[in-house]
């Protein structure tokens, strides 16, 4: 036979109409018509004439509830509804049955109480919103049911601990467990501010400067033996409570407390002054799967004392106060005083224990999977600093950062410095700042250099090791240099475009056969012929200044068009790493409506043709073009202008893509002649689209079937030409010839 | 994944329909109660053809593992020769119908008796595809072998030139374990109580309820065992018979039941032979059978809401609220849970399967949707003016 706890301070209300409440009367006949349950009293507490709490003792049938359910929780129970008179507070669910399990998801009542359920997660005015008598009754059979399946815990609450409401938090360092392990480790604790409801913050303090101070405390740490896994159990809310708790796990607090506080004095005693207005009693609980297996991870639980550790000391009779001091007692032999008890009666406030994120809690929580890689990010202006906030916040990959700038007070606009950062070197901040969210919990190194000078060790040993080299620069100078580099990590460049509409992530595969230089390519001609090209660079300020300045987002722009696209650009980065190809990827903002759309273009392989002192680099999408164009004219030839850029900082020559040929060309069997119509028209749009990058560079023409890109007389008196005509801008000409299965390119420059 | 088997009993009125799915996904339908009524909106009746078909569209398959029909009686084969695939005759065949890869039939079924004027009524159709199934030699067990159905089947099998033991594999005896299911592999095994071969002694009616399957079904999850008691439409005598031989056998662990399919729809007949004013008063051994309950285990009856109001102490048909009060109390008296009819859940008048999970827990009553908004979305609201 069950027996229940007694409710105490109660009397019986004998009628239904006599309950003052409206919502115990509702909830009264709620219970009545729920078959599942069966009304077994009423009563009331009352505080002089008025009841303050109305009382509804039921007997509750979950059928859901499995027989054998490891929690121990039966098929009928019996509850109390606390019906309070406030209508702002919840009614209180109270579990009679003695021996119902202790689970979490329940209020800290302290031992020998009957349990109180914990039904819902969030404050009460957001249940009260929608609470009914009858959802109250299918929400206290579903809290019976999901515990008793142990299926009641939302993913972050640590399975062991009650859920219980305490306003004092104590925080544990992200290295706790680690610095423990250290033997010589001393930990203080300090108090945070009191806040305006009375709870406060106490901060474990690891660091060098150990000196105890006034509003420093040195917290009492006892470590327990190891317990099984899913045991729970109450707070107690005396220090007797919880010395009886520890005396049944084999531990006797009153001695580990005498030792402590014994050590906090020595032969000249303490002055009273000296002693802290509480106390942290801090316990360490080893945590083992099963019975006789080591512990996989230490919980902590914590509590409050409001006495100084030498009050507590002389309480527990092991020191003794005489003129302001307080001296050591003497405790064994036939002077030591009678033990005393009324330490037992000392309350206990419960802590919640919290502990700093390292980088792999931090993923846990951002749902991030990988650890991420050894990085380097390239350029932290606006757009990098952003993302490697995102980044380090949610503990994806380990840092290097270079960047030669400084914080300028203008960058606050557009930068996550703050105002103390100016003058400071942008890597200096973004240190700083990333050890103000980790805590030192990850790797960060702050490189101060010019990444283009190759000449520095600080900039090519990180760029060399990383797995990742993410260039946010805005400039064409890196990437295209990266490019010529074998031997560097996977490359991918991120950045906005001039309006701040649109934002561009071009990524190598990884093994990097095709590098950032071609997806460069390849991007623009994408701009010249798909409709998102139309605008996509407007803004930019190339006539101005020399070309390369399609990157750099135009000086009137708003931080948050800045910010949206690095949280895209910061997750997309993320998403393309786990994957092996090369992408292009563009994503375009609407500023009106906020909408954002994705485009994809395909990336094709590049090859390079050696010219003596310069290279020329093609992919293979323009080579599939120029050989669709020769088969759609055989058997005549057919060409027009090829378009590319010139980089004489790294000797290249990139074709970019070759036009049809105009509509008043004439051509034959064994000849073409490029027309002029709507050529110079074409070509300005182009310049446009692209920011004044992508130029025109020189000819393209086919051969007839059966023949070889071997040139004929007739190419080499036309690239003649073409070399005389560049000449005039300091250029080379180029000349391309498409054959039946080959593709050649020739070079001329005008010596001058 | 924790191994969950199910249990459905099938809101059919007085009829018999329910289901066992297995962890591992194989099926076994008890009886098939298919009424035309139920295909309309407004009646309380399960459209169980649609309803089923629905399942095992769900489950992507077109066939259960094992139909087995406890009796003849048209409340338990009801329908069932437009619903499955028989393979004896082309007509039975076709496009949606459901397949039985096992059938499992008392040897009563097969000895039906049928006058000329009987000979297209469905117990005589599934007498013979049973009698077809057994004489191909595969795709079902018969459950006793009395000696009316060797006379018939001796000669059969020698017309095919076939020794007269040839189909001996294909036949279960009481107190033994089915074959084709085993608690290893499958969490299941299911026990023969009944039909004895003493109650096949001639095929007129009375013998039907008389020989009809009863089993033990025993799941085990993860180490604990459970037990399901799933009775055709036995009467008390028939009980007893039971409990006696069972017990003669040593076998008492197979009359303890978690959940016990009670017989009859809740008749008194199955109790006693007095209905009792208030209460029924079971035999000396059903009372034993009743006692031999687990703490937190059900008792379903399958028939029409049998509430305990005046009227129903006068009903003659079951279900006889004389049996329920019996029934009830002793389930209580053996730390029981619920006494639950099919047609009461979650309401009369639009009742749905009861669905019992299977776990490591134990046997636990899975309540479909409560009342409320997700109700009232569910079914047609009366026309508004």
């Amino acid at each position: 036979m069950d027996s229940y706890h007694s409710l105490l301070n109660v009397e019986e209300v004998k009628d239904v109409s006599d309950l003052a409440l409206p919502r115990s009367f509702a909830l009264h006949e709620a219970a009545k018509r729920c078959d599942d349950f069966t009304v077994i009293q009423i009563l009331k507490h009352c505080d002089g004439e008025e009841a303050r709490l109305e009382i509804i003792v039921v007997d509750v049938e979950c059928d859901g509830v499995p027989p054998k359910n490891p929690g121990g929780i039966k098929y009928r129970e019996r509850l109390a509804f606390c019906v309070p008179r406030d209508p702002k507070l919840l009614v209180e669910v109270l579990a009679l049955r003695k021996g119902f399990p202790i689970l979490m998801h329940q209020n800290n009542n302290g031992p020998d109480s009957p349990a109180s359920l914990c039904l819902y997660f969030e404050p009460p005015a957001a249940v009260l919103r929608t609470w009914t008598p009858e959802n109250f009754l299918r929400r206290v059979q579903w809290w019976l049911e999901k515990s008793a399946r142990g299926e009641l815990h939302p993913a972050d609450q640590p399975v062991e601990q009650l859920f219980f409401v305490t306003k004092y938090e104590l925080v544990l360092p992200w290295n706790f467990g680690d610095l423990q392990k250290n033997q010589g480790q001393r930990f203080l604790i300090q108090r945070g501010q009191p806040r305006p409801d009375g709870g406060e913050t106490f901060l474990v303090d690891a660091s060098a400067d150990q000196n105890p101070t006034k509003g420093r405390i040195t917290p009492i740490e006892i470590t327990l033996p190891a317990v099984t896994h899913r045991h729970v159990e109450r707070d107690p809310i005396t220090l007797g409570q919880l010395a009886d708790l520890l005396n049944a796990r084999g531990v006797d607090i009153k001695v580990a407390l005498d030792a402590v506080l014994r050590d906090r004095v020595n032969d000249e005693g303490a002055t009273e002054q000296a002693d802290d207005p509480l106390s942290v009693i801090l316990l360490h609980v080893p945590v083992s799967r099963g019975p006789g297996e080591p512990p996989e991870r230490i919980a902590r639980r914590a509590f409050l004392v409001m006495a100084g550790a030498l009050r507590l000391g002389e309480k527990l009779g092991v020191l003794f106060i005489h003129g302001g001091l307080y001296f050591r007692e003497v405790t064994d032999g036939v002077l030591a005083p009678r033990p005393k008890t009324d330490w037992r009666e000392l309350n206990l406030y419960p802590m919640e224990v919290l502990q700093c994120n390292d980088a792999a809690a931090a993923r846990r929580q951002s749902g991030i999977k990988g650890e991420g890689p050894q990085g380097v990010l390239v350029g932290v202006g606006s757009l990098g600093s952003a993302m490697q906030n995102l980044w380090d916040r949610c503990g994806w990959g380990r840092w290097t950062v270079i960047d030669k700038d400084h914080i300028k007070p203008h960058n606050l606009v557009r930068h996550i410095a703050y105002a103390q950062h100016i003058g400071v070197p942008k890597v200096e901040v973004m240190a700083s700042l990333h050890a103000a969210v980790t805590q030192g919990a990850r790797g960060f190194v702050p490189v101060c250099a010019d990444a283009t000078d190759l000449t520095q060790e600080t900039v090519v040993k990180p760029i060399t090791a990383a797995c990742l080299v993410v260039d946010a620069s805005t400039t064409l100078e890196y990437p295209r240099l990266a490019s010529t580099q074998d031997g560097f990590g996977r490359h991918m460049s991120v950045f906005i475009t001039p309006d701040g509409n649109a934002s561009v992530l071009l990524a190598e595969d990884a093994d990097r056969k095709v590098r950032l230089r071609t997806l460069e390519a390849q991007y623009y001609r994408a701009v010249i012929h798909e409709d998102w090209g139309e605008k996509h660079l407007d803004g930019n300020l190339g006539s101005f200044w020399s070309g390369a300045s399609c990157r750099d987002i135009s000086t009137i722009l708003p931080y948050s068009r800045v910010v949206n696209h690095a949280t895209t650009l910061a997750e997309q980065v993320q998403l393309v790493t786990e994957q092996p190809e090369s992408r292009i990827r563009i994503w375009v903002r609407d500023p009106e409506a906020g909408a954002i759309r994705a485009y994809e273009v395909p990336v094709h392989g590049e090859r390079v043709l050696s010219l003596d002192d310069l290279d020329v680099f093609i992919d293979y999408g323009v080579e599939e073009k120029l050989h669709a164009l020769r088969a759609e004219a055989a058997p005549g030839e057919t060409g027009g202008v090829l378009l590319g850029y010139f980089d004489f900082n790294v000797n290249a020559i990139v074709v970019v893509d070759a036009l049809p040929a105009p509509p008043d060309s004439m051509s034959g069997a064994t000849f073409f002649e490029r027309g002029v119509a709507g050529l110079p028209e074409a070509i300005r749009e182009v310049d446009r689209r692209t920011a004044g990058i992508v130029q025109y560079i020189g000819e393209w023409h086919s051969h007839p079937p059966g023949h070889s890109a071997l040139p004929s007389r007739d190419d080499m008196f036309q690239l003649a030409y073409l070399s005389l005509g560049m000449a005039q801008d300091g250029l080379p000409a180029i000349s391309l010839i498409v054959g039946e299965r080959d593709l050649r390119v020739m070079k001329g420059q005008a010596k001058g | 994944m924790a191994t969950i088997h199910k249990l459905l009993f099938y809101p059919v009125g007085n009829g018999d329909t329910s289901q066992v799915v297995l962890s591992n996904g194989r099926r076994v339908l008890f009886d098939y109660c298919h009424r035309r009524n139920g295909e309309d909106q407004d009646c309380p009746l399960i459209d169980l053809k649609s309803k089923l078909k629905q399942e095992l569209a769900d489950a992507n398959r077109d066939d259960y593992d094992v139909v087995a029909f406890t009796h003849a009686d048209v409340d338990h084969i009801c329908g069932s020769t437009d619903f499955f695939h028989l393979q004896h005759a082309a007509k039975y065949q076709g496009e949606g119908r459901i397949k039985i890869k096992e059938l499992w039939v008392p040897a009563a079924m097969l000895l039906e008796i049928a006058s000329n004027d009987q000979q297209s009524d469905e117990f005589v159709i599934l007498r013979q595809e049973a009698r077809y199934r057994l004489l191909e030699g595969k795709d079902i067990l018969v459950f006793s072998k009395p000696p009316e159905l060797v006379e018939w089947l001796t000669p059969k099998l020698k017309e095919r030139g076939e020794a007269p033991n040839a189909r001996d594999h294909l036949f279960v005896d009481a107190g033994v374990i089915v074959p084709g299911f085993t608690l290893a592999k499958d969490g299941v095994e299911f026990f023969c109580h009944s039909p004895f071969i003493e109650h096949c002694e001639d095929g007129s009616d009375v013998v039907r309820n008389r020989a009809a399957l009863i089993l033990n079904v025993r799941f085990n999850v993860d180490g604990e065992s459970y037990d399901f008691l799933q009775v055709g439409d036995a009467e008390w005598d028939v009980l007893e018979d039971i409990v006696r031989t069972t017990r003669a056998h040593g076998n008492d662990d197979r009359l303890a039941w978690n959940l016990f399919n009670i017989p009859h729809h809740c008749s008194y007949l199955a109790l006693s032979n007095e209905k009792g004013d208030k209460e029924t008063l079971p035999k000396t051994l059903v009372q034993e059978l009743l006692l031999e309950g687990k703490e937190d285990a059900y008792l379903v009856s399958s028939s029409r809401p049998n509430p305990d109001v005046k009227e129903s102490y006068e009903q003659t048909q079951p279900p006889h609220i004389q049996a329920r009060k019996a029934y009830e109390r002793h389930l209580r008296e053996v730390g029981g849970r619920k006494f639950l009819v099919t047609m009461e859940e979650p309401n009369a008048t639009k009742p749905e399967p009861l669905e019992f999970e299977v776990s490591a827990g134990g046997v636990s009553w899975i309540r479909a949707a409560f009342g409320g908004a997700p109700a009232i979305i569910a079914s047609k609201p009366p026309r508004a003016g």
